[in-house]
């Protein structure tokens, strides 16, 4: 019989030990006292089921709808996110539901027993996993599923996964920080040796012995664990650009290599202490600044995560289960109740339920009939539905909105660059001034210059001038992101902290852009049947929001051919060989010939004859008049610029409670109001659409389109409120300006420590230690009050 | 504490915490991944570090009572004594070095030599009974009253290092002698309970035991080594 194995630690019983503990009755083996208590221990606390987790998992069979694993064993899958060496595969998996340790822990123990199975790595603070396997002998549909069963269910990562690189930098950040931090714990108990033997006299083979262990301890400290400090300083040199690196490499060479030095001839000071506390002082404020950063890249992910594996296509009436990366524009896909949309589409039958809350923020679901469009990544909250797939993969609106998101997370905002631009005038003064103490002290008190040159270039390293702007940034902007408020420009933030005007467009922005035509007055020969199906052939392709009116009419449209749209105007085309316009008054008039009307409400009109006069309303949204106020009460002032006609737009007005108004604008007109109003000092925010306002967007100071369907991916604003509603507004500008207030806070606490420090460095009353001590509790400073935002 | 402050012996009480860390996560990871698991998410910082913090809590009274006993033995004049902060003491640390190396032996060779374990067994019998009643208490109260029944546990590491505080000759430096030795066990034991034995599981390799008892020795070597330079320092200073 073979050698029983202690059931706690799992080490061989050694012969002789009689020891068991009674687990559900059963008696195991255990191979010492020790564990048999620990055992008892965990039985006892009622945490006996952690053996059950760790040894033998019971598997939780759960019915699989159709079997949605056996798409990953396609080759064309597999190309994406399999990487492949030999007759080995590894892919990066999302473990969702998984929570605890135990739970990755089940995942792990349960798959490593499954023949072909060459590693399995779970990551339970992330819920990452890492799996290799030989395909050879077991197909990745098999493991997906086996992860099922246990209750987690898996998501293929792409080879190239942000998370996963995150957590790379996270883990070798954190090991840098261990050695820092141990070997820091080390020197200083030496140090504390050294100087109470400095003090009540010491051997000097005993002092030569701790200063030897110390210099053999603070050196994979500084070359491990500091090397990044040392390669920014290579880097910036050989970029010849003073770095903020430069000094603190600086210090921390001349400390250590002084100290090497005096070790090796067996006098004078050394400063290893001082050395490996920097160190790790650094990377810890280094730490906390790349968790706040992970944490903004976080909110990609999930977004990229809404987004399902596979989904049902349905073709020749028969349903086939086809990854998503398949799916083109055209498809039809069955969304069962419950599940998420795999694509952009408009619904083939409702009324249906669609929950858009992980987009939006909202979390109230929006019922939607056949023919509307539903995002894809928004779950369906009714019964199962179809979908025509207009938009999928790279194209879809949830793609679009992740590059945007990324395209703020990549660029530097012009706070930052600028702080960046002092921080390295400020690293050349810097090293001026240590010149300058260093040959000042050699002068007056040899002996005790380099202490103070060392105290003053660790005391003024600019590290909290340049994460000042950064760091709360990134918070501000994830804590947007979670409002339904993309923020998709660096400098976006401080611009809406800085805007005392707000520019509404009203139709889609105010209103919630659904047009109805109200009623429709005959002015000529045609009968109002005609008039509408020839106005819904015009305004077919259009984009305007009120074309949006015509597209419920009933019967067969004329056949429109060239259609063109004159900006402020409206739209012309020929309708079965006729000229025809739709538009306002004075744009129809030009074709249909001068007449007494109203100018208000859209015409048609041939060649000399007016046809009808359609009166198009569109609901104001109804959070309107209280986000302007909360807006107004912000000491933002808002004006409403409309093409619409002007008694639409003054009842608009007059309802939300807005003074200033401006009636019938082309994109040109509007474009000229954010031009005026800026000459005049003001800063402007404009909200639009996005799509037919993108040039006053581009102009204004600072822009926002209001998110709607495909159009907001393609968007060129600042910011996008995807959440519906304008009550996002208010809370957004107060946002921006706590976030201001707050790097306002951290430059001038940054640039006055360092004021303060600079002088009392030189003068000789700063230590090298508590120079380090000082630095650091200013980086971190900053960064605790970045997260304030959070 | 009449004075003498026993830094060496919490110096080294330190050590045989940090090089124990192994053995460690191999005995109790379980109990600290396990207890970890059930910690609610959003304090599981807190309570893990609680849990923790108790544990040392149950070594401080355990190192208490052995410096009271071994004072009360010694009459008065323990190690801490002939400690003070003319010469570094090496009697703690040559104890020390030789409760490593016995307890390297120990674990390389997997059996329980000193009989440290079975003395604990004895102590952990009669406290075993509070371990349901801790485990059904609310709140805070949980982590806490496991976290110190926690510190009772028989293992080798802890008797060594009591050993080590018994040493000292007096309750405070036995008190302090134990939070020592338990601060250095903190770093894997707080890792373990957040993030689980799967994640300090590879930490050993295949063999833990043989790869601490090994870690021991080396430790319990550097420590002798540094001991005995003292006590060569010692005789020049003297």
């Amino acid at each position: 019989m073979a050698t029983p194995r202690c059931f706690h630690c799992r080490e061989d019983v050694p012969a002789g030990v009689a020891l068991t503990v009674a687990l559900d009755g059963e008696p195991q083996p255990v191979c010492c006292a020790g564990c048999q208590a620990a055992a008892e221990f965990i039985r006892d606390a009622g945490l006996g089921r952690y053996y059950d987790f760790r040894a033998a998992p019971a598997p939780r069979p759960e019915p699989v709808a159709d079997d949605a694993w056996t798409t990953y064993d396609r080759a064309e899958i597999q190309a994406r996110l399999v990487t492949r060496t030999g007759a080995a595969a590894s892919v990066n998996l999302l473990l969702e539901g998984l929570r605890c340790p135990a739970c990755g822990w089940l995942v792990e123990r349960r798959l490593e027993r499954v023949a072909g199975v060459a590693g399995i790595a779970v990551n339970p603070a992330s819920a990452r996993a890492r799996l290799e396997w030989r395909s050879s002998e077991v197909a990745l549909s098999a493991l997906l599923r086996t992860i099922h069963e246990l209750g987690y269910r898996p998501h293929l990562l792409g080879a190239t996964d942000t998370l996963e690189v995150a957590a790379r930098e996270r883990r070798v950040a954190l090991r840098r920080l261990a050695v820092a931090g141990l070997g820091m714990m080390q020197v200083m108990m030496f140090a504390v040796g050294l100087y109470a033997g400095a003090f009540s006299g010491m051997d000097p083979l005993l002092r030569e012995y701790l200063r030897l262990v110390s210099l053999l301890v603070a050196t994979p400290v500084l070359f491990y664990a500091g090397r990044p400090f040392l390669e920014g300083a290579w880097r910036a040199l050989a970029a010849r650009t003073p770095g903020m690196d430069v000094p603190v490499a600086a210090a921390l060479l001349l400390a250590w290599s002084a100290s090497v030095w005096n070790t090796l001839r067996g006098s004078g000071e050394v400063y290893f202490d001082s050395v490996t506390m920097f160190v790790f002082l650094l990377l810890l404020g280094r730490y906390a600044e790349m968790v706040a950063r992970h944490q903004a890249g976080s909110t990609n992910d999930a977004l990229v995560r809404l987004l399902p594996a596979s989904a049902l296509r349905i073709r020749d009436g028969r349903g086939e289960r086809v990854a998503v990366a398949d799916l083109a524009a055209g498809d039809e896909v069955a969304v069962p109740a419950g599940e998420t949309f795999p694509a952009d589409g408009t619904l083939c039958d409702g009324p249906a339920l669609a929950d858009e809350s992980l987009l939006t923020g909202e979390s109230a679901a929006v019922t939607k009939a056949a023919g509307d469009a539903v995002i894809g990544g928004s779950v369906n909250a009714g019964g199962p539905v179809r979908l025509r797939v207009t938009a999928a993969g790279h194209d879809t609106v949830l793609a679009g909105i992740v590059r945007l998101l990324e395209r703020a997370q990549t660029e530097r905002p012009a706070l930052a660059r600028l702080a960046d631009r002092w921080a390295n005038w400020f690293v050349a003064i810097i090293l001026l001034a240590t010149l300058a103490v260093a040959a000042t002290w050699l002068v007056l008190d040899p002996p005790r210059a380099f202490a103070t040159t060392l105290a003053v270039l660790v005391v003024s390293c600019p590290c909290a001038l340049s994460l000042a702007t950064p760091t709360a940034l990134t918070v501000a902007t994830a804590r947007l992101a979670r409002r339904g408020l993309l923020v998709t420009r660096a400098d976006a933030v401080e611009a809406l902290a800085r805007a005392d005007t707000i520019v509404f467009d009203k139709t889609g922005t105010l209103t919630v852009g659904r047009p109805v035509i109200r009623t429709i007055a005959m002015l000529g020969p045609a009968d109002a049947d005609y008039c509408r199906r020839a106005a819904a052939a015009l305004e077919w392709s259009s984009a305007h929001p009120l074309a949006l009116a015509f597209r419920n009419v009933q019967g067969a449209l004329p056949q429109a051919d060239a259609v063109h749209a004159v900006a402020g105007g409206g739209l012309e085309a020929r309708l079965d060989g006729e000229l025809h316009r739709i538009g306002s008054r004075d744009f129809v008039a030009a074709l249909a010939g001068p007449a007494e009307l109203p100018d208000c409400g859209l015409y048609l009109g041939r060649a000399g004859a007016w046809l009808a006069r359609f009166e198009v309303e569109d609901a104001l949204r109804p959070e309107a008049a209280r986000a302007v106020a909360d807006l107004a009460g912000l000491g933002l002032r808002p004006v409403i610029a409309s093409g619409d006609h002007a008694p639409a737009v003054a009842a608009a007005a007059n309802a939300i409670g807005v003074a200033e108004y401006h009636a019938r604008l082309g994109p040109a007109d509007k474009l000229r109001l954010v031009q005026a109003l800026e000459q005049q000092d003001r800063q402007v925010a404009m909200v639009g659409d996005g799509v037919n306002d993108a040039p006053v967007l581009a102009a204004a100071r600072v822009s926002i389109a209001i998110g709607a369907g495909a159009a907001i991916a393609r968007t060129s604003a600042d910011l996008v409120l995807i959440a519906r509603g304008l009550g996002a507004l208010p809370e957004a500008v107060r946002m921006a300006r706590r976030t201001v207030t707050i790097i306002r806070q951290n430059l001038a606490w940054a640039a006055g420590y360092n004021l303060v420090a600079l002088p009392l460095a030189a003068a000789g009353l700063v230590p090298p230690w508590l120079a380090a001590i000082g630095m650091s509790a200013s980086s971190l400073l900053v960064v605790a009050n970045a997260w304030r935002l959070a | 504490m009449s004075g003498a402050w026993p830094a060496p012996l919490l110096g080294a009480a330190l050590a045989l915490g940090l090089a124990g860390s192994l053995h460690c996560v191999a005995m109790c990871g379980g109990i600290a991944a396990a207890v970890g698991a059930r910690l609610s998410a959003w304090s599981r910082r807190g309570q893990a570090l609680l849990f923790n913090l108790a544990r040392l809590g149950g070594y401080a009274l355990l190192g208490g009572f052995a410096g009271l006993l071994a004072g009360g033995v010694a009459g008065h004049g323990g190690v801490a004594e002939h400690s003070g902060m003319q010469g570094p003491a090496r009697w703690p640390r040559l104890v020390a070095a030789i409760l490593m190396l016995a307890l390297g032996i120990q674990l390389l060779a997997g059996r329980d030599w000193l009989g440290l374990e079975r003395a604990g067994a004895a102590v952990w019998r009669g406290l075993r009974p509070l371990t349901g009643r801790a485990a059904a208490l609310p709140g805070m109260w949980r982590p806490l009253a496991l976290g110190v029944l926690w510190g009772f546990l028989p293992c080798g590491l802890v008797w060594s290092a009591l050993a080590l505080a018994a040493s000292s000759g007096s309750a405070p430096a036995g008190v302090l002698t134990m939070l020592a030795f338990g601060a250095g066990t903190l770093p894997a034991m707080l890792a373990a309970t957040l993030a689980g034995q799967a994640a300090l599981g590879r930490l050993g390799g295949r063999n833990p035991r043989r790869v601490a008892g090994l870690l021991m020795l080396a430790f319990a070597a550097w420590t002798a080594l540094g001991a005995l330079l003292a006590t060569a320092g010692g005789h020049g200073a003297a």
